[in-house]
Protein backbone atom coordinates (compact mmCIF):
# COMPACT_ATOMS: atom_id res chain seq x y z
CA UNK A 1 0.00 0.00 0.00
CA UNK A 2 1.48 3.17 -0.76
CA UNK A 3 -0.08 7.16 0.39
CA UNK A 4 0.47 10.17 -1.50
CA UNK A 5 0.37 13.46 0.19
CA UNK A 6 0.42 17.05 -0.86
CA UNK A 7 1.25 19.78 1.46
CA UNK A 8 0.32 23.41 0.11
CA UNK A 9 -0.61 25.44 3.29
CA UNK A 10 1.48 28.38 2.90
CA UNK A 11 5.11 28.55 1.39
CA UNK A 12 5.48 24.59 1.07
CA UNK A 13 5.00 22.67 -2.02
CA UNK A 14 5.67 19.21 -0.76
CA UNK A 15 4.87 16.12 -2.17
CA UNK A 16 6.01 12.86 0.45
CA UNK A 17 4.94 9.33 -0.21
CA UNK A 18 4.95 6.48 2.25
CA UNK A 19 4.12 2.62 2.40
CA UNK A 20 1.70 0.67 4.59
CA UNK A 21 3.90 0.95 7.68
CA UNK A 22 4.41 4.85 7.38
CA UNK A 23 7.36 4.98 6.19
CA UNK A 24 9.24 7.75 4.21
CA UNK A 25 9.59 6.57 0.51
CA UNK A 26 10.19 10.33 -1.06
CA UNK A 27 9.73 13.95 0.67
CA UNK A 28 10.61 15.98 -2.09
CA UNK A 29 9.33 19.98 -1.62
CA UNK A 30 9.80 23.34 -3.03
CA UNK A 31 9.45 26.53 -1.05
CA UNK A 32 8.83 29.57 -2.18
CA UNK A 33 10.81 32.72 -0.72
CA UNK A 34 9.65 36.08 -1.13
CA UNK A 35 11.50 38.47 -2.44
CA UNK A 36 10.19 41.06 -0.57
CA UNK A 37 7.80 41.67 2.76
CA UNK A 38 5.88 38.78 4.39
CA UNK A 39 4.18 35.95 2.31
CA UNK A 40 1.74 36.76 -0.39
CA UNK A 41 -0.77 34.12 -1.17
CA UNK A 42 -0.92 34.64 -5.09
CA UNK A 43 2.49 34.56 -5.26
CA UNK A 44 2.63 31.70 -3.23
CA UNK A 45 0.17 29.81 -5.51
CA UNK A 46 2.03 31.22 -8.22
CA UNK A 47 4.84 29.25 -6.95
CA UNK A 48 3.37 26.01 -6.16
CA UNK A 49 1.49 25.83 -9.66
CA UNK A 50 4.46 26.13 -11.46
CA UNK A 51 6.50 23.73 -9.29
CA UNK A 52 4.05 20.77 -8.26
CA UNK A 53 4.66 18.87 -11.45
CA UNK A 54 8.60 19.15 -10.98
CA UNK A 55 7.37 18.03 -7.44
CA UNK A 56 5.66 15.00 -7.78
CA UNK A 57 7.50 14.18 -10.32
CA UNK A 58 11.04 14.46 -8.39
CA UNK A 59 9.13 12.04 -5.45
CA UNK A 60 7.63 9.32 -7.63
CA UNK A 61 11.11 8.69 -9.69
CA UNK A 62 12.65 8.28 -6.34
CA UNK A 63 10.02 5.73 -5.01
CA UNK A 64 10.03 3.87 -8.26
CA UNK A 65 6.92 3.44 -8.19
CA UNK A 66 4.09 4.07 -10.93
CA UNK A 67 1.17 6.47 -10.17
CA UNK A 68 -1.26 3.32 -10.98
CA UNK A 69 0.67 1.47 -7.95
CA UNK A 70 -0.94 4.72 -5.63
CA UNK A 71 -3.42 3.33 -3.32
CA UNK A 72 -4.82 7.08 -1.67
CA UNK A 73 -4.18 10.42 -2.30
CA UNK A 74 -3.69 13.06 1.10
CA UNK A 75 -3.53 16.57 1.11
CA UNK A 76 -3.65 19.47 3.20
CA UNK A 77 -7.17 20.66 3.51
CA UNK A 78 -6.86 23.62 5.92
CA UNK A 79 -5.84 25.84 7.68
CA UNK A 80 -4.30 27.65 6.10
CA UNK A 81 -4.33 30.26 2.98
CA UNK A 82 -6.66 30.12 0.75
CA UNK A 83 -4.83 30.58 -2.96
CA UNK A 84 -1.87 28.29 -2.00
CA UNK A 85 -4.32 25.33 -0.52
CA UNK A 86 -6.38 25.39 -3.68
CA UNK A 87 -3.41 24.62 -5.65
CA UNK A 88 -3.10 21.07 -3.38
CA UNK A 89 -6.35 20.77 -3.94
CA UNK A 90 -6.77 20.29 -7.56
CA UNK A 91 -3.88 18.73 -7.60
CA UNK A 92 -5.29 16.01 -5.01
CA UNK A 93 -8.77 15.90 -6.93
CA UNK A 94 -7.39 15.34 -10.17
CA UNK A 95 -4.81 12.47 -9.18
CA UNK A 96 -7.49 10.91 -7.17
CA UNK A 97 -10.09 11.17 -9.76
CA UNK A 98 -8.14 9.67 -12.82
CA UNK A 99 -6.74 6.93 -10.76
CA UNK A 100 -10.00 6.25 -9.51
CA UNK A 101 -8.45 6.16 -5.86
CA UNK A 102 -9.48 7.50 -2.48
CA UNK A 103 -9.19 11.15 -1.44
CA UNK A 104 -8.56 11.86 1.66
CA UNK A 105 -8.39 15.70 3.25
CA UNK A 106 -6.06 16.24 5.98
CA UNK A 107 -5.54 18.87 8.37
CA UNK A 108 -1.90 20.22 8.40
CA UNK A 109 -1.56 20.75 12.43
CA UNK A 110 -2.71 16.92 12.89
CA UNK A 111 -0.23 15.98 10.47
CA UNK A 112 2.38 17.91 12.04
CA UNK A 113 1.40 16.43 15.49
CA UNK A 114 0.92 12.69 14.25
CA UNK A 115 4.34 12.87 11.88
CA UNK A 116 5.70 14.06 15.42
CA UNK A 117 4.31 10.97 17.29
CA UNK A 118 5.52 8.46 14.66
CA UNK A 119 9.08 9.26 15.04
CA UNK A 120 8.83 9.89 18.91
CA UNK A 121 6.91 6.68 19.38
CA UNK A 122 5.49 8.83 22.23
CA UNK A 123 2.15 7.95 23.91
CA UNK A 124 0.67 10.30 25.37
CA UNK A 125 2.37 13.58 25.06
CA UNK A 126 1.87 16.85 25.73
CA UNK A 127 2.56 18.59 22.51
CA UNK A 128 3.66 21.77 21.53
CA UNK A 129 3.46 22.81 18.02
CA UNK A 130 5.72 25.62 16.83
CA UNK A 131 5.80 27.53 13.28
CA UNK A 132 5.45 29.93 11.24
CA UNK A 133 1.22 30.16 11.15
CA UNK A 134 0.78 28.03 14.86
CA UNK A 135 1.75 28.22 18.01
CA UNK A 136 -0.13 25.48 20.10
CA UNK A 137 -0.21 22.99 23.10
CA UNK A 138 -2.15 20.01 22.71
CA UNK A 139 -2.80 16.80 24.23
CA UNK A 140 -5.10 14.23 23.06
CA UNK A 141 -8.33 13.38 25.27
CA UNK A 142 -11.20 11.68 24.20
CA UNK A 143 -10.47 11.09 20.28
CA UNK A 144 -9.70 14.81 20.30
CA UNK A 145 -6.86 16.84 20.28
CA UNK A 146 -7.81 19.48 23.09
CA UNK A 147 -5.93 22.70 22.76
CA UNK A 148 -4.48 24.10 26.41
CA UNK A 149 -2.98 27.16 24.92
CA UNK A 150 -1.85 28.83 21.75
CA UNK A 151 -1.38 32.44 20.90
CA UNK A 152 -3.57 35.36 20.84
CA UNK A 153 -2.39 36.98 18.11
CA UNK A 154 0.75 35.73 16.24
CA UNK A 155 2.49 32.43 15.65
CA UNK A 156 5.98 32.63 17.25
CA UNK A 157 7.69 31.79 13.96
CA UNK A 158 6.46 34.38 11.95
CA UNK A 159 7.39 37.14 15.18
CA UNK A 160 10.39 36.04 14.39
CA UNK A 161 10.67 35.72 10.61
CA UNK A 162 8.78 39.91 11.22
CA UNK A 163 11.47 41.08 13.22
CA UNK A 164 13.65 39.44 10.35
CA UNK A 165 12.93 41.51 8.08
CA UNK A 166 12.86 44.62 10.22
CA UNK A 167 16.27 43.73 11.16
CA UNK A 168 16.94 43.58 7.09
CA UNK A 169 17.92 39.91 7.86
CA UNK A 170 17.80 37.12 5.28
CA UNK A 171 14.41 35.18 4.55
CA UNK A 172 13.35 33.07 7.05
CA UNK A 173 14.37 35.43 10.07
CA UNK A 174 14.11 32.67 12.85
CA UNK A 175 17.19 30.70 11.95
CA UNK A 176 19.65 33.91 11.24
CA UNK A 177 18.42 35.11 14.58
CA UNK A 178 19.28 32.11 16.36
CA UNK A 179 23.14 32.52 14.62
CA UNK A 180 23.18 35.98 15.96
CA UNK A 181 21.77 35.38 19.45
CA UNK A 182 24.73 32.49 20.08
CA UNK A 183 27.02 35.70 19.57
CA UNK A 184 25.79 37.82 22.16
CA UNK A 185 27.60 38.60 25.32
CA UNK A 186 24.61 37.96 27.98
CA UNK A 187 23.31 41.82 28.11
CA UNK A 188 19.86 41.72 28.39
CA UNK A 189 17.35 44.25 27.38
CA UNK A 190 13.92 43.80 28.93
CA UNK A 191 11.24 43.81 27.06
CA UNK A 192 7.28 43.48 27.14
CA UNK A 193 6.21 39.77 28.57
CA UNK A 194 2.71 38.68 27.95
CA UNK A 195 1.47 35.06 29.08
CA UNK A 196 -2.15 34.46 29.93
CA UNK A 197 -2.88 31.25 31.43
CA UNK A 198 -1.39 29.08 29.14
CA UNK A 199 -2.03 31.82 26.11
CA UNK A 200 0.37 34.03 25.00
CA UNK A 201 0.86 36.96 23.04
CA UNK A 202 3.99 38.16 20.88
CA UNK A 203 3.04 41.54 18.83
CA UNK A 204 3.94 43.79 21.98
CA UNK A 205 7.41 41.83 22.22
CA UNK A 206 7.60 42.30 18.21
CA UNK A 207 7.21 46.22 18.16
CA UNK A 208 9.33 46.98 21.41
CA UNK A 209 12.33 44.79 19.86
CA UNK A 210 11.64 47.05 16.45
CA UNK A 211 11.55 50.07 18.50
CA UNK A 212 15.37 49.24 20.48
CA UNK A 213 16.54 48.42 16.92
CA UNK A 214 15.58 52.12 15.70
CA UNK A 215 16.87 53.57 18.78
CA UNK A 216 19.96 52.05 17.54
CA UNK A 217 20.68 49.13 19.75
CA UNK A 218 22.98 46.59 18.74
CA UNK A 219 21.81 44.27 16.69
CA UNK A 220 22.94 40.82 18.68
CA UNK A 221 22.10 41.96 22.13
CA UNK A 222 18.57 42.88 20.39
CA UNK A 223 18.48 39.09 18.65
CA UNK A 224 19.54 37.64 22.47
CA UNK A 225 16.96 39.66 24.23
CA UNK A 226 13.85 38.66 21.85
CA UNK A 227 14.80 34.85 22.10
CA UNK A 228 15.44 35.19 25.58
CA UNK A 229 11.81 36.62 26.42
CA UNK A 230 9.60 35.11 23.56
CA UNK A 231 11.21 31.66 24.32
CA UNK A 232 11.13 32.09 27.97
CA UNK A 233 6.97 32.60 27.70
CA UNK A 234 7.16 29.67 25.60
CA UNK A 235 8.77 27.53 27.67
CA UNK A 236 6.45 28.98 31.14
CA UNK A 237 3.51 27.75 29.25
CA UNK A 238 4.59 24.82 28.71
CA UNK A 239 5.80 24.64 31.97
CA UNK A 240 1.95 25.42 33.08
CA UNK A 241 0.60 23.04 30.57
CA UNK A 242 2.83 20.08 32.25
CA UNK A 243 1.79 20.47 35.41
CA UNK A 244 -2.07 20.99 34.78
CA UNK A 245 -2.28 18.23 32.58
CA UNK A 246 0.34 15.70 34.51
CA UNK A 247 1.79 14.33 31.16
CA UNK A 248 4.90 12.59 31.20
CA UNK A 249 6.33 13.25 28.05
CA UNK A 250 7.22 16.55 26.18
CA UNK A 251 7.12 16.33 22.28
CA UNK A 252 7.85 19.67 20.48
CA UNK A 253 7.37 19.91 16.42
CA UNK A 254 6.68 22.49 14.19
CA UNK A 255 9.44 24.93 12.16
CA UNK A 256 10.59 26.58 15.50
CA UNK A 257 11.53 23.68 17.05
CA UNK A 258 14.80 23.43 15.65
CA UNK A 259 15.70 26.06 17.34
CA UNK A 260 18.88 24.83 19.95
CA UNK A 261 18.07 27.52 22.62
CA UNK A 262 14.70 26.92 22.76
CA UNK A 263 15.26 23.26 22.82
CA UNK A 264 17.35 23.96 26.00
CA UNK A 265 14.70 25.26 27.35
CA UNK A 266 12.28 22.90 26.92
CA UNK A 267 14.18 20.05 28.01
CA UNK A 268 15.12 21.77 31.48
CA UNK A 269 11.62 22.18 32.19
CA UNK A 270 10.98 18.68 31.30
CA UNK A 271 13.14 17.61 33.58
CA UNK A 272 11.96 19.25 36.29
CA UNK A 273 8.53 17.86 35.90
CA UNK A 274 10.16 14.60 35.05
CA UNK A 275 8.98 14.58 31.76
CA UNK A 276 10.51 12.70 28.93
CA UNK A 277 11.58 15.38 26.21
CA UNK A 278 11.75 14.09 22.67
CA UNK A 279 11.45 16.46 19.42
CA UNK A 280 10.07 16.01 15.64
CA UNK A 281 13.94 14.97 13.94
CA UNK A 282 14.91 18.63 12.17
CA UNK A 283 14.46 17.63 8.50
CA UNK A 284 11.09 17.05 9.04
CA UNK A 285 10.31 20.06 11.80
CA UNK A 286 8.90 22.21 9.02
CA UNK A 287 6.22 21.77 6.42
CA UNK A 288 6.29 18.15 4.31
CA UNK A 289 4.29 16.23 2.45
CA UNK A 290 5.42 13.23 4.11
CA UNK A 291 3.37 14.41 7.17
CA UNK A 292 0.19 14.38 4.76
CA UNK A 293 1.03 11.31 3.15
CA UNK A 294 1.27 9.72 6.70
CA UNK A 295 -1.77 10.87 8.11
CA UNK A 296 -3.56 10.17 5.55
CA UNK A 297 -2.40 6.72 5.77
CA UNK A 298 -4.00 7.10 9.15
CA UNK A 299 -7.53 7.85 7.96
CA UNK A 300 -6.91 4.94 5.27
CA UNK A 301 -6.68 2.44 7.66
CA UNK A 302 -9.98 3.73 9.66
CA UNK A 303 -11.50 4.14 5.86
CA UNK A 304 -12.05 7.96 6.39
CA UNK A 305 -12.28 9.24 3.04
CA UNK A 306 -13.14 12.91 1.51
CA UNK A 307 -15.63 12.26 -1.34
CA UNK A 308 -15.21 15.16 -4.01
CA UNK A 309 -18.12 17.00 -2.69
CA UNK A 310 -16.56 17.61 0.42
CA UNK A 311 -13.26 18.40 -0.45
CA UNK A 312 -13.23 22.31 -0.04
CA UNK A 313 -10.80 23.90 1.36
CA UNK A 314 -10.56 24.72 4.72
CA UNK A 315 -8.51 27.82 5.55
CA UNK A 316 -9.70 27.99 9.16
CA UNK A 317 -9.82 24.50 9.84
CA UNK A 318 -8.86 24.19 13.89
CA UNK A 319 -6.74 21.69 15.01
CA UNK A 320 -9.68 20.69 17.64
CA UNK A 321 -12.30 20.15 15.22
CA UNK A 322 -10.72 16.96 13.74
CA UNK A 323 -12.23 13.53 15.42
CA UNK A 324 -9.01 11.56 15.99
CA UNK A 325 -10.10 7.88 14.97
CA UNK A 326 -6.61 6.39 15.63
CA UNK A 327 -4.49 5.77 18.91
CA UNK B 1 6.57 21.40 60.53
CA UNK B 2 6.36 22.47 56.92
CA UNK B 3 4.83 19.86 54.69
CA UNK B 4 4.93 20.38 50.85
CA UNK B 5 1.18 21.18 49.47
CA UNK B 6 1.68 21.71 46.19
CA UNK B 7 4.47 21.87 43.12
CA UNK B 8 2.72 24.04 40.62
CA UNK B 9 3.98 25.51 37.60
CA UNK B 10 5.56 28.44 39.01
CA UNK B 11 5.62 28.24 42.56
CA UNK B 12 6.15 25.60 45.32
CA UNK B 13 3.80 25.91 48.22
CA UNK B 14 3.95 24.80 51.84
CA UNK B 15 1.83 23.98 54.95
CA UNK B 16 3.37 25.70 57.42
CA UNK B 17 2.76 26.99 61.35
CA UNK B 18 3.18 30.56 61.52
CA UNK B 19 2.22 32.08 64.89
CA UNK B 20 0.01 29.50 65.80
CA UNK B 21 -1.99 29.35 62.56
CA UNK B 22 -1.75 27.15 60.05
CA UNK B 23 -0.65 28.67 56.59
CA UNK B 24 0.38 28.88 53.25
CA UNK B 25 4.15 29.65 52.15
CA UNK B 26 3.77 30.02 48.39
CA UNK B 27 7.56 30.78 46.99
CA UNK B 28 8.24 31.60 43.48
CA UNK B 29 11.44 29.40 42.95
CA UNK B 30 13.99 30.59 40.12
CA UNK B 31 13.85 29.16 37.26
CA UNK B 32 17.40 28.55 35.92
CA UNK B 33 15.86 28.11 32.11
CA UNK B 34 15.42 31.87 31.76
CA UNK B 35 17.74 35.20 32.03
CA UNK B 36 18.33 35.42 35.57
CA UNK B 37 17.13 39.33 35.49
CA UNK B 38 14.44 38.32 33.49
CA UNK B 39 13.76 35.57 36.12
CA UNK B 40 13.79 38.42 38.95
CA UNK B 41 11.64 40.35 37.28
CA UNK B 42 8.87 37.71 36.97
CA UNK B 43 9.11 36.60 39.96
CA UNK B 44 9.01 40.11 42.29
CA UNK B 45 6.24 41.52 39.97
CA UNK B 46 3.94 38.73 40.17
CA UNK B 47 4.59 38.66 43.84
CA UNK B 48 3.07 41.99 44.44
CA UNK B 49 0.42 41.39 42.03
CA UNK B 50 -0.98 38.42 44.03
CA UNK B 51 -0.61 39.86 47.06
CA UNK B 52 -2.16 42.92 46.09
CA UNK B 53 -4.67 41.76 43.91
CA UNK B 54 -5.95 39.01 46.58
CA UNK B 55 -6.86 41.85 48.59
CA UNK B 56 -8.41 44.28 46.28
CA UNK B 57 -10.20 40.91 45.50
CA UNK B 58 -11.36 40.05 48.79
CA UNK B 59 -12.29 43.82 49.54
CA UNK B 60 -15.24 43.37 46.05
CA UNK B 61 -16.31 40.37 47.82
CA UNK B 62 -14.44 37.82 45.81
CA UNK B 63 -13.24 34.81 48.09
CA UNK B 64 -9.28 35.32 48.69
CA UNK B 65 -7.29 33.92 50.86
CA UNK B 66 -6.14 36.53 53.74
CA UNK B 67 -2.68 37.25 52.91
CA UNK B 68 -0.31 37.88 55.95
CA UNK B 69 2.86 38.53 54.99
CA UNK B 70 4.98 39.00 52.01
CA UNK B 71 8.74 39.24 51.15
CA UNK B 72 9.55 40.55 48.41
CA UNK B 73 13.33 39.53 48.30
CA UNK B 74 12.43 35.95 48.28
CA UNK B 75 9.11 36.35 46.15
CA UNK B 76 7.25 34.83 49.21
CA UNK B 77 3.70 35.34 49.80
CA UNK B 78 2.50 33.69 53.75
CA UNK B 79 -1.31 33.34 53.14
CA UNK B 80 -4.41 31.79 54.45
CA UNK B 81 -4.83 27.96 54.31
CA UNK B 82 -8.39 27.02 52.72
CA UNK B 83 -9.16 23.42 54.09
CA UNK B 84 -10.30 23.02 50.58
CA UNK B 85 -10.77 20.80 47.43
CA UNK B 86 -9.26 21.67 43.81
CA UNK B 87 -12.28 22.17 41.51
CA UNK B 88 -10.38 20.42 39.13
CA UNK B 89 -10.41 17.20 40.53
CA UNK B 90 -13.21 17.39 41.91
CA UNK B 91 -15.53 18.95 39.55
CA UNK B 92 -16.75 15.34 38.04
CA UNK B 93 -17.80 14.19 41.62
CA UNK B 94 -20.65 16.79 41.72
CA UNK B 95 -24.35 16.49 40.13
CA UNK B 96 -24.69 18.58 37.31
CA UNK B 97 -27.28 20.76 39.22
CA UNK B 98 -24.52 21.23 42.00
CA UNK B 99 -22.21 21.97 39.12
CA UNK B 100 -24.02 25.25 37.70
CA UNK B 101 -24.51 25.89 41.48
CA UNK B 102 -20.85 26.13 41.70
CA UNK B 103 -20.20 28.21 38.33
CA UNK B 104 -23.04 30.57 38.68
CA UNK B 105 -20.97 31.66 41.68
CA UNK B 106 -17.86 31.56 39.65
CA UNK B 107 -19.74 33.89 37.52
CA UNK B 108 -20.69 36.08 39.82
CA UNK B 109 -17.17 36.58 41.20
CA UNK B 110 -15.69 37.02 37.85
CA UNK B 111 -18.20 39.66 37.33
CA UNK B 112 -16.81 41.38 40.74
CA UNK B 113 -13.53 41.08 39.68
CA UNK B 114 -14.42 42.82 36.60
CA UNK B 115 -16.53 45.22 37.77
CA UNK B 116 -13.19 46.52 40.06
CA UNK B 117 -11.12 46.64 36.52
CA UNK B 118 -9.39 43.17 37.85
CA UNK B 119 -8.47 39.77 35.09
CA UNK B 120 -7.47 36.95 37.07
CA UNK B 121 -5.00 36.11 34.36
CA UNK B 122 -5.43 32.21 34.78
CA UNK B 123 -8.97 31.36 35.38
CA UNK B 124 -8.77 27.68 34.91
CA UNK B 125 -10.44 24.92 37.94
CA UNK B 126 -6.85 24.34 39.15
CA UNK B 127 -6.88 27.75 40.73
CA UNK B 128 -10.22 27.71 42.54
CA UNK B 129 -11.05 25.51 45.63
CA UNK B 130 -14.12 24.66 46.50
CA UNK B 131 -15.10 24.61 50.45
CA UNK B 132 -17.32 21.93 52.12
CA UNK B 133 -19.62 25.29 52.53
CA UNK B 134 -19.96 25.61 48.87
CA UNK B 135 -18.01 28.98 48.65
CA UNK B 136 -15.81 28.76 45.49
CA UNK B 137 -11.99 30.34 46.68
CA UNK B 138 -9.55 32.33 44.18
CA UNK B 139 -6.54 31.67 44.37
CA UNK B 140 -2.54 32.36 42.48
CA UNK B 141 -3.27 35.96 41.01
CA UNK B 142 0.14 36.20 39.75
CA UNK B 143 -1.32 37.02 36.16
CA UNK B 144 -3.71 39.26 37.37
CA UNK B 145 -3.91 42.77 35.91
CA UNK B 146 -5.60 46.13 36.33
CA UNK B 147 -7.17 46.83 33.11
CA UNK B 148 -10.32 48.86 32.10
CA UNK B 149 -10.73 47.07 28.19
CA UNK B 150 -13.42 45.03 27.32
CA UNK B 151 -10.66 43.25 25.28
CA UNK B 152 -8.86 42.19 28.82
CA UNK B 153 -12.37 41.03 30.32
CA UNK B 154 -13.46 39.08 26.79
CA UNK B 155 -9.91 37.26 26.95
CA UNK B 156 -10.25 36.24 30.67
CA UNK B 157 -13.52 34.47 30.11
CA UNK B 158 -12.25 33.55 26.74
CA UNK B 159 -9.45 31.57 28.79
CA UNK B 160 -11.79 29.86 31.17
CA UNK B 161 -13.73 28.49 28.72
CA UNK B 162 -10.84 27.32 27.01
CA UNK B 163 -9.79 25.87 29.92
CA UNK B 164 -13.24 24.20 30.52
CA UNK B 165 -13.15 22.71 26.67
CA UNK B 166 -10.02 21.04 27.28
CA UNK B 167 -9.77 19.79 30.85
CA UNK B 168 -13.55 18.86 31.08
CA UNK B 169 -15.01 17.90 28.01
CA UNK B 170 -18.39 16.14 29.24
CA UNK B 171 -20.09 18.98 31.44
CA UNK B 172 -18.06 22.09 29.90
CA UNK B 173 -20.98 23.68 27.98
CA UNK B 174 -23.72 22.91 31.15
CA UNK B 175 -21.03 24.72 33.14
CA UNK B 176 -20.21 27.60 30.96
CA UNK B 177 -23.92 28.38 30.60
CA UNK B 178 -23.98 28.98 34.60
CA UNK B 179 -21.00 30.84 34.74
CA UNK B 180 -22.59 33.08 31.66
CA UNK B 181 -25.93 33.26 33.98
CA UNK B 182 -23.76 34.51 36.93
CA UNK B 183 -21.97 37.13 35.17
CA UNK B 184 -24.71 38.51 33.42
CA UNK B 185 -26.77 38.66 36.53
CA UNK B 186 -23.98 40.42 38.32
CA UNK B 187 -22.41 42.45 35.52
CA UNK B 188 -25.67 43.63 34.37
CA UNK B 189 -25.72 46.13 31.62
CA UNK B 190 -22.32 45.69 29.52
CA UNK B 191 -22.17 42.31 30.04
CA UNK B 192 -23.43 41.38 26.60
CA UNK B 193 -20.70 43.66 24.94
CA UNK B 194 -18.37 41.79 27.04
CA UNK B 195 -19.28 38.30 25.46
CA UNK B 196 -19.55 39.47 22.47
CA UNK B 197 -15.69 40.47 22.56
CA UNK B 198 -15.49 36.67 23.47
CA UNK B 199 -17.01 35.47 20.24
CA UNK B 200 -14.97 37.58 18.56
CA UNK B 201 -11.81 36.39 19.96
CA UNK B 202 -12.39 32.97 19.75
CA UNK B 203 -13.58 33.41 16.32
CA UNK B 204 -10.19 35.07 15.03
CA UNK B 205 -9.35 31.28 14.55
CA UNK B 206 -5.99 31.22 16.03
CA UNK B 207 -4.66 30.65 12.31
CA UNK B 208 -3.53 34.10 11.73
CA UNK B 209 -1.87 34.62 8.52
CA UNK B 210 1.49 36.70 8.17
CA UNK B 211 0.71 40.26 8.13
CA UNK B 212 2.22 42.04 5.25
CA UNK B 213 4.64 44.98 6.92
N1 LIG C 1 -4.28 29.36 50.21
C1 LIG C 1 -4.31 28.09 49.83
N2 LIG C 1 -4.98 27.18 50.57
C2 LIG C 1 -5.00 25.88 50.20
N3 LIG C 1 -4.39 25.39 49.12
C3 LIG C 1 -3.72 26.23 48.32
C4 LIG C 1 -3.64 27.63 48.64
N4 LIG C 1 -2.91 28.23 47.72
C5 LIG C 1 -2.54 27.27 46.83
N5 LIG C 1 -3.02 26.07 47.18
C6 LIG C 1 -2.80 24.79 46.45
O1 LIG C 1 -1.55 24.84 45.74
C7 LIG C 1 -1.75 24.72 44.35
C8 LIG C 1 -0.81 25.62 43.57
O2 LIG C 1 -1.00 26.96 44.00
P1 LIG C 1 -1.03 28.21 43.00
O3 LIG C 1 -1.14 29.45 43.82
O4 LIG C 1 -2.07 27.99 42.00
O5 LIG C 1 0.43 28.11 42.39
P2 LIG C 1 0.95 28.07 40.88
O6 LIG C 1 1.07 29.49 40.47
O7 LIG C 1 2.26 27.40 40.93
O8 LIG C 1 -0.07 27.34 40.08
C9 LIG C 1 -3.20 25.05 44.13
O9 LIG C 1 -3.72 24.43 43.00
C10 LIG C 1 -3.84 24.55 45.41
O10 LIG C 1 -4.07 23.15 45.33
MG1 LIG D 1 -2.15 27.64 39.91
Amino acid sequence: MFVLGIESTAHTLGVGIVDADGKILADVKSVYSPTEGGIHPREAAEHHQQSCLLVLKDAMDQTGISLRQLDAIAFSQGPGLPPALRVGAVMARALAYTLKIPLLGVNHCVAHVEQARFFSKAERPLVVYLSGGNTQLTTLESNRYRIFGETLDIALGNMLDMFGRAAKLAHPGGPKIEELARKADGTYLPLPYTVKGMDLAFSGLLTAAKRLLKEGADLVTVCYSLQETAFAMVTEVVERALAHTQRTELLVTGGVAANKRLREMLQIVAKNHSARFASVPPKYAGDNGAMIAYTGLLLQREQIETPLSASHVMPKWRLDQVKIEWH
Amino acid sequence: MSVVLAKGAEAMLFLEQWYGIRVVRKHRIPKSYRVESLDKRLRHERTIREARTINVAKRAGVPTPIIYSVNLETATIIMEYIEANRLMEHLETLSSSKQQKVFKQIGKSVALLHHTHICHGDLTTSNMLLHTSGKVYFIDFGLATTTHSIEDYGTDIHLLRRALNSTHHTSWRECFNAFKDGYQNEYGRGASRIFRQVEAIESRGRYITERIR
